[in-house]
């Protein structure tokens, strides 16, 4: 059984008003437990929409949304929430870090919610040295460059050992050496664990880097290469 | 709590804000209560008594102790004393027209048996009978006389610019009452002899040699026998006994609608007070969570629910709210006890910060607090996670 199953999934903003928006349209995609996929396309194309709708953040208005066997259509937004704090990590654009919260408290914020915090401080330290951050842990926001500020929202979205983790444009405002760097701590993860890995981005390159490449064009899944078993690194295609 | 601390400028506005509703909640709280316990003091001692005053034309609003054996006389009657009351400072008009004058008062002992607002000594003793030149002061006017059990004080107080005739005694400070907030605070009691002397140099001098001292009253208190309607038997007493006036008890209580109406005020300032710092809080919280868009699609994409992040709100508004009104109790326990201390000396002491206000002050504040987190809560709820997070 694949991790996520999206069957015919479309999302409309303001169905049946004037100005409708079809952000995405039948799309159909099976993801496989520890895959690493990408999800390209040009700015409009519908990447965010998929990523929030397979984060759980915004409910499909058509077609059906399975995650470990779970129908999601079903579910409240108790439920879906529950799940999404479970299952899922989000790695999202700059910004994304809470400004007033050292590097460490970001990555156990997740924990705040309903979640066991016995072993917390430990774990979270560990995640950090994992993505090279253990000298930054007291660190704000502030003084993190965006390529460290990205390391720690990737030790955020592993916190709660999840079985997915959404990426949106993780490397959209880091430079090229920072974007391998990122990538390649991705890749370790991935491969360390049975994380999949669902990362949208614009850039044709960084999507090439990865097992799979989805690519979206207005709304619609244009193309659904698996590119290689063996991966490579952004500097050696640029 | 952090955004607080995040927001360090906004935060401090947003407390300054609070503080300074809190702050005129508390002072016009105190102002209230101050009044109120005034007001209450004299419906309490002015329901349960008759005041009689002359209704002969006298010139100098005296009236003559040869009434008291009349009124005596009236069935229903329980008893008739002669009250003195004079002004303990002539001629000096209060800063502020509020609040109790200062008085010289003689009412006689038995009076303690039928009063509704009986006194106890705080220090030293009550008067003797047929003993001159003591007095016993009320908490307040001995504070503002600055004396003490053993002290000597000249009495009527002089004023600035008094005349050349003006005639003061002294008298020897016996005791000082508790407090009472109240009228006897105010007052400066004497014997009944002592005031008889005061109160006739205190007439016209084309009146004063023509009387008797020991003749004068400024009034008569008639206390009822128990289940005696008062109102009626002040009509009674008028009718009886010529060239008096008994006062009924609901019309003199009556009079004090003033105070009413200063408490009405009161609770109005007290709301514009109110609504002040919950329009300050309100207007924060709901920036706060328009400018913390992100943060709340963040957070619900970490896995928070809704009221996850509406219950961090709440607790945030809540604890500005309450930092803001300790801080805004806090000042205003300072300042009315400054005012106090600098109007006392002009008989301005017009403060009376009771645990009551304080426990106003703070649930309103906690209320405050709680309605602003909860209407920003409201907004949190109708949240787009997905919106907010595209504006990343």
């Amino acid at each position: 059984m694949a991790a996520i199953e999206l069957s015919e999934l479309g999302v409309t903003f303001r169905p049946g008003q004037p100005g409708a928006v079809r952000a995405l349209r039948a799309v159909t995609l099976s993801i496989q437990a520890g895959e690493f996929v990408s999800v390209v396309g040009r700015s409009g194309s519908g990447k965010t929409t998929l990523l929030h709708c397979l984060g759980l953040l915004l409910r499909p208005t058509a077609g059906k949304l399975v995650i470990d066997g779970v129908d999601t259509a079903s579910q409240t937004d108790g439920q879906r929430a529950e799940l999404r704090g479970r299952r899922i990590g989000f790695v999202l654009q700059d910004r994304n870090l809470l400004p007033g919260l050292t590097a460490l408290e970001n990555v156990l914020l997740p924990l705040r919610y309903g979640w066991p915090r016995r072993g917390a401080r430990t774990r979270a330290r560990e995640l950090l040295a994992q993505v090279g951050m253990a000298d930054h842990a007291d660190d704000r926001p502030g003084q993190l460059t965006p390529g460290q500020a990205q390391r720690v929202a990737i030790a955020r979205a592993l916190i709660k050992s999840p079985s997915l983790v959404l990426a949106d444009e993780p490397t959209g405002e880091v430079d090229d050496e920072t974007a391998d760097d990122l990538l390649q701590l991705m890749q370790q993860v991935n491969r360390t664990s049975d994380v999949s890995f669902v990362v949208a981005t614009h850039d044709p390159e960084v999507g090439s880097c990865m097992d799979r490449m989805v690519r979206l064009t207005e709304g619609t899944v244009a193309a659904d290469d698996r590119l290689r078993t063996e991966r490579i690194r952004l500097s050696s295609i640029r | 709590m952090r955004g607080v601390v995040e927001r360090k400028l906004r935060s401090a506005l947003t407390i300054g804000g609070v503080a300074a509703g809190i702050l005129a909640l508390t002072l016009s709280g105190a102002m209230a209560e101050h009044f109120g316990a005034q007001f209450d003091g004299g419906v309490r001692y002015y329901r349960a008594a008759i005041q009689v005053a002359d209704d002969a034309g006298s010139p100098a609003a005296v009236v003559s102790m040869t009434k008291i054996d009349q009124i005596q006389r009236v069935p229903g009657v329980a008893i008739a004393l002669p009250s003195i009351q004079l002004l303990a400072r002539p001629g000096s008009t209060s800063a502020v027209p509020l609040g109790l004058p200062d008085t010289i008062a003689y009412a006689d002992p038995r009076e303690t048996r039928y009063s509704g607002l009986p006194t106890k000594v705080a220090q030293g003793r009550q008067l003797q009978a047929n003993r001159q030149g003591e007095v016993v002061l009320g908490a307040d006017l001995a504070q503002e006389l600055g004396a003490k059990v053993g002290d000597t004080l000249d009495l009527p107080v002089k004023p600035r610019g008094a005349n050349p005739d003006f005639v003061n005694h002294p008298f020897k400070v016996v005791g000082v009452l508790r407090r009472t907030n109240t009228l006897p605070d105010a007052t400066a009691s004497v014997g009944l002899l002592d005031a008889q002397m005061l109160l006739q140099e205190s007439l016209p001098a084309s009146f004063r040699d023509r009387v008797d001292p020991s003749s004068l009253a400024s009034g008569i208190t008639v206390y009822g026998k128990p289940g005696v309607d008062l109102d009626a038997l002040a009509d009674k007493i008028t009718a009886t006994v010529p060239g008096i006036a008994a006062i009924r008890p609901t019309d003199y209580v009556r009079g004090f609608d003033q105070s009413g109406r200063f408490s009405a005020a009161t609770i109005a300032i007290e709301a514009l007070a109110l609504l002040f710092g919950a329009l300050v809080i309100g207007a924060a919280m709901q920036l706060a969570v328009v400018e913390r868009a992100v943060e709340i699609g963040v957070k619900m994409a970490l896995g928070a629910r809704a009221w996850h992040v509406a219950a961090e709100y709440v607790v945030e508004a809540t604890g500005i709210a309450l930092i803001g009104g300790v801080l805004g109790i806090a000042i205003g326990l300072g300042l009315a006890q400054l005012l106090d201390l600098a109007g006392r000396s002009i008989g301005m002491d017009i403060f009376l910060v009771t645990f009551r206000v304080l426990r106003i002050a703070l649930a309103l504040t906690v209320l405050v607090g709680l309605a602003a987190g909860t209407a920003a809560a409201l907004r949190v709820f109708r949240a787009d996670p997905d919106a907010a997070l595209r504006m990343v």
